[in-house]
């Protein structure tokens, strides 16, 4: 099964942790200053030595890859909006069956190296991305030196070239009115608190996500420890609000429900009002209100429901419109499909 | 009022721009105000993380012009490897290459302190480390390295004058942390085993 229809630790608050390393190639210039060439010859050296890694991963350029399948990954967090919008596409993936591992080539840095994993879990997947990196070091060569760490073409990522993210759900903090409060004390610990989609992004159905600021002068195991410290926190205050909103509990499943109603009802639904019920019933699925789904079903339905991966699930590209009646039937699907 | 464009549809975008202390002032309709480019609901800036670069290196470029001139670093540097100037750097935010880390390293020292609040690097580091300079790695981190050097003699002195300043580094740890404890006592027996080593070294 793929790391995001499991269920990890403290799942009822946490989604996913994710590891990402930037690292140059010390043969090429960084990305700004690389020729067409230059940027085909770093794809098929890393290409070549792909089979040293393991893991099953295999090589897909971007180029011939299709846009459904990119957007896909990008719904999935798994590659950079950036990634996949560019005008070039002169980068690759590599990824494996799982897709818990993805590094993306020719991106800001030559090598983005990515693992992932369900729940709260920064410490295996940093083990994990530690091993493919110094296999990666000892066939590629990595730029760095010794005052600042791993060079990378941004100097916000610099050092250790580690950025630790942590995707949260927080539904009760924002119907209790807390959420500013918690968004304030945690970027004051040096760390970004953020819509789902990265950089700009809108919030949608109340996930969010925490990652560390600083990347130099602080090990990997202390930015980690600092992030994972963090976020306990913020799963506490999220779980206090909780606890009072199931106080109330008439209020909350009447909301709960009437969502319920509403997607397993409507014959046509957007994305976004999608979003916002599926939100409203990971809530009351997580605090035991509603038993209709199991966790694993409304992990189904969060993904599937999203433009690229619908059209994914069915096999057809399709229109807005079309789209927003596929997504109303696909839902029925999901639930009906047996527990 | 009438659109001061068009002269055709009612006017309610009031447009005010001040440019250099000088005050313009405009009454548009909706439509003529989309197409100059003043969007009412939303506007979205091209910010990027360039636009804040310049800037923190002016106090001590000052300093450096008016105290000693002749010193003064030539005003565009450019790395040798990628042809990247500092000025094209503070544009795009971006880096052309690894040696522009030593090209501009005057320049990005404060830099780095600003965004990341240090400007060292502590931790696992690469393998080309080792090969490229002769300066020690956190070899104990980095068992790559260890293998990689098979000259015995040279790895044990080296060796013996890294695991000294790591213990500094440790050590200067621990006193930070003894002064931020108010544990001022620990924190002055602290700064006198730095000392000592130094010393050592220095001899």
């Amino acid at each position: 099964m793929n790391w995001y229809l499991e269920e990890g630790k403290d799942s009822d608050v946490i989604i996913s942790s994710r590891i990402r390393l930037a690292r140059n190639i010390k043969e090429f210039p960084f990305k700004i200053k690389m020729t067409k060439e230059d940027k085909t010859k770093l794809l098929e050296k890393v290409k070549f030595i792909l089979p040293s890694l393991g893991y099953g991963l295999k090589f897909f350029y971007l180029k011939e890859m299709d846009d459904i399948t990119k957007m896909s990954l990008v719904e999935k967090h798994i590659i950079s909006p950036e990634m996949a919008l560019e005008k070039e596409q002169d980068g690759a993936i590599i990824i494996n069956d799982e897709e818990n591992i993805c590094i993306m080539l020719n991106e800001e840095d030559h090598i983005r190296l990515q693992v992932f994993t369900s729940g709260l879990d920064l410490q295996n997947t940093l083990n994990l991305a530690i091993e493919l990196d110094e296999k990666l070091d000892e066939a590629l060569g990595y730029s760095c030196n010794k005052e600042y760490g791993y060079l990378t073409a941004c100097p916000t990522n610099v050092g250790t070239g580690l950025r630790a993210s942590i995707m949260v759900h927080l539904p009760a903090l924002k119907l209790t009115g807390n959420l500013n409060k918690v968004l304030h004390i945690v970027n004051s610990f040096g760390m970004t608190i953020r819509g789902a989609y990265g950089e700009d992004s809108k919030v949608k159905s109340d996930i969010y996500q925490i990652s560390n600021n600083q990347t130099l002068g602080m090990t990997e195991q202390e930015i980690v420890a600092n992030l994972e410290n963090i976020t306990k926190k913020v799963v506490e205050q999220e779980r206090l609000a909780r606890k009072y909103l199931a106080k109330n509990s008439e209020d909350l499943e009447d909301k709960v429900y009437r969502s319920y109603g509403i997607l397993t009802n409507a014959r046509k639904l957007t994305s976004e009002e999608c979003d916002n019920l599926l939100s409203d019933i990971k809530l009351g699925t997580d605090l035991g209100i509603m038993q209709e789904l199991k966790d694993s079903k409304v992990k189904e339905l969060m993904l599937y429901t999203k433009p690229a991966n619908l059209q994914k699930r069915v096999g057809k590209v399709l229109e807005a419109n079309e789209r927003d009646k596929t997504r109303a039937e696909v839902i029925k699907q999901i639930i009906k499909g047996g527990k | 009022m009438l659109c001061q464009n068009c002269n055709e549809r009612e006017a309610n975008v009031k447009y005010t721009q001040i440019v250099n202390g000088v005050k313009k002032q405009m009454n548009l309709c909706d439509e003529c105000a989309q197409k100059l480019g003043i969007d009412v609901t939303s506007f979205s800036m091209p910010i990027d993380f360039s636009n804040f670069l310049g800037g923190f290196n002016d106090i001590f470029e000052d300093n450096l012009e008016t105290f000693m001139p002749t010193f003064s670093l030539p005003q565009t540097l450019k790395c040798d490897k990628c042809n990247m100037t500092y000025d094209e750097f503070l544009q795009t935010g971006k880096f052309g290459c690894d040696e522009c880390y030593n090209t501009f390293h005057t320049k990005i020292d404060n830099l780095l302190k600003n965004i990341h609040g240090v400007n060292r690097h502590i931790g696992r580091n690469g393998r080309m480390l080792g090969k490229a300079q002769e300066t020690n790695s956190k070899a104990n981190e980095n068992k790559q390295t260890n293998t990689e050097n098979t000259q015995s003699t040279k790895k044990v002195t080296a060796k013996k004058k890294e695991s000294k300043e790591e213990k500094i580094e440790e050590l200067q740890a621990r006193l930070k942390q003894e002064i931020k404890e108010e544990r001022y006592e620990d924190a002055a027996k602290t700064r006198d085993e730095i000392k000592k080593l130094e010393n050592k070294e220095g001899k």
